[in-house]
């Protein structure tokens, strides 16, 4: 029965250590799928790669939908998983800058790590830029407290918002997923470049 | 039938899967009710029901009297039957709660035994059960607190 | 065939099971009925006031008595260390880390047996353990621990022992909560705040 730690109280070490092995793990994926090229992930905004949608959704989706499973069968207890709590002002803000940050540097931080552990030095740079973004945000932190506490709505999940059961939301997002899919099928051939890479 | 083909694995898996589900569902051990569902009945005592109302009940029913195997009931009430609380989930138990029509009324002269019954069978499905119980409100708090008004916070023992 | 389409009919035919699952299991029982039924039946669950009040007069930190009542009735009085969870908000997700551990015993306690068993069979039975009832609620300890006193000539040391803890117990009751409402305050919010310094957690 999941999750793992719950059941067996592995001692701190071994929870760390099976962090590590999953940090590795999604380390390699993310390396392998070619998410360590700013390129790839640049090609989500101008709509000529959009690998990065369809990782990211196919992700969610199985998760979403292998979760639930899982909870039907009493294998995985949902009610300790993990909500995050809601603050709408700074969400809305705070994903606005990721954004910028994001096209500006070609990376999310996962993979601008994962950039970085194979030696490209526009990561090196990446990395050291949200560094200072980080450090900047604790040292101005009580100028703009009331921006980022503000709006709080609490753990907050998106099927109870619009009062459909999960499973419902589930179908429906499988369903706007493969929509999307389709979508950036055809915005892939309408946007395409030539791929720059493989003349290298 | 070339689109069956191709997709025979996928349909092989979400076949699979109905079949694990429509098992699970069938599994008559598994509790299926939502939990909030028994404590908003519970809360407010409307599952009880007084000596008074229950004889003047007329629709049917059937008393059960929790006994346990070495205490078992009286046998006061009629249409009544005996059922062992250990003895509630059984085949034979479970055939004569699922016969019954009408209302559930569960008996016990301990409280605790009957208030665990209700739970335990609201959540397996059962509707219309309650609980006959001798007070109104058995929780309610039959002593005042006196308190002690020259206690204060520097005193020793805390 | 397209491997996308195919990959579209399986995301999508569990879309579909999913949506018609027929009921939420994040919101049910967890254990079996038998195991529950096994669990309930046991003598194990109960303790006596006598045992509640040993447990209070040493502080002891392995237990957590919780208070069924409401929040009124619990102001008015409550056993020392007790914490108030409002039966009818047993549910709150706020309190899932306090129920939801089995480090510490829980003991639930309401003013007779019934709460405490609704209580104790839906923690049980959401899979939570180290569930107990203090027999007979406040009632029992009224009766017992506050108001038994002693009528005999001569004391024997068990006898001398369980009324040296009755009355300690009595004299921490009355003392806690003839507190004015803010030092009582104090007094729990000291105490929880060392309790969550102890659980740590994300928040």
């Amino acid at each position: 029965m999941g999750p793992l730690s719950i059941i067996s109280e592995f001692p701190e070490w071994i929870n760390l250590l099976i962090a590590l092995f999953i940090g590795i793990g999604f380390g390699y994926t993310l390396e392998q799928a070619g998410f360590s090229s700013s390129r790839k992930l640049a090609g989500m905004f101008y709509g000529y790669d959009t690998t990065v949608l369809k990782v990211f959704f196919t992700a969610a989706i199985v998760a979403l939908a292998g979760s639930q499973l899982l909870s039907f069968f009493g294998l995985l207890n949902l009610k300790l998983v993990f909500v995050n709590p809601w603050y709408v002002n700074a969400s809305i803000i705070g994903g606005i800058i990721m954004g910028a940050g994001f096209i500006m540097g070609g990376y999310c931080p996962g993979t601008g790590i994962s950039a970085l552990s194979i030696g490209k030095i526009d990561a090196m740079i990446y990395m050291l830029g949200g560094m200072f973004g980080a450090f900047l945000f604790a040292e101005t932190f009580p100028f703009i407290q009331t921006l980022a506490t503000d709006n709080y709505e609490g753990p907050m999940r998106i099927d109870e918002w619009f009062g459909v059961s999960p499973g419902l939301f589930t179908l429906l997002l499988i369903l706007a997923a493969v929509a999307l899919f389709w979508i950036a099928e055809i915005a892939e051939k309408k946007f395409s470049r030539t791929d720059i890479t493989s003349d290298l | 039938m070339s689109l069956l083909k191709n997709l025979k694995i996928i349909i092989l898996v979400i076949v699979v899967l109905l079949i694990l589900i429509i098992i699970r569902i069938s599994d008559q051990n598994v509790f299926k009710e939502q939990v909030k569902t028994a404590v908003e009945v519970t809360w407010n005592n409307s599952n009880l029901i007084t000596p008074n109302k229950f004889r003047e009940l007329t629709t049917p029913y059937l008393v059960i009297e929790l006994g346990s195997e070495s205490n078992p009931g009286s046998l006061q009430f009629r249409p009544s039957i005996k059922i062992p609380f250990e003895k509630l989930l059984d085949k034979e138990s479970r055939e004569i709660l699922d016969n019954t029509k009408g209302a559930l009324i569960l008996y016990s002269d301990k409280m605790a035994t009957a208030s665990k019954a209700w739970i335990i069978l609201n959540q397996l499905g059962y509707k219309n059960i309650l609980i006959l119980s001798s007070e109104e409100n058995p929780e309610e708090l039959k002593y005042k607190f006196q308190p002690d008004t020259t206690a204060g916070l520097e005193q020793d023992s805390i | 065939m397209d491997a996308r389409i195919k990959y579209s009919v399986l995301l999508v035919g569990i879309g579909l099971i999913v949506a018609i699952l027929p009921y939420n299991t994040a919101e049910s029982f967890r254990l079996k009925s038998h195991d529950l039924l096994i669990k309930s039946t046991s003598d194990e669950i109960w303790l006596s006031v006598d045992q509640v009040a040993r447990f209070m007069n040493n502080e002891d930190s392995t237990v957590q008595l919780i208070d069924l009542r409401s929040t009124e009735q619990f102001r008015e009085c409550n056993i020392p260390g007790s914490i108030n969870i409002p039966y009818s908000d047993l549910l709150n997700p706020f309190w899932e880390g306090t129920i939801n551990q089995k480090q510490v015993k829980k003991i639930f306690y309401g003013n007779s047996d019934q709460t405490a068993c609704y209580a104790w069979i839906i923690a049980t039975g959401l899979g939570y353990e180290n569930n107990y009832i203090m027999k007979g609620g406040l009632n029992e300890w009224f009766k017992i621990v506050m108001f038994t006193q002693f009528s005999g000539q001569k004391i024997t040391p068990l006898e001398n022992a369980l009324f040296e803890n009755r009355f300690n117990a009595r004299k921490t009751f009355t003392q806690i909560n003839s507190l004015p409402d803010s030092l009582k305050r104090q007094f729990f919010h000291s105490k929880r705040l060392k309790q969550s310094k102890l659980d740590g957690g994300c928040e």
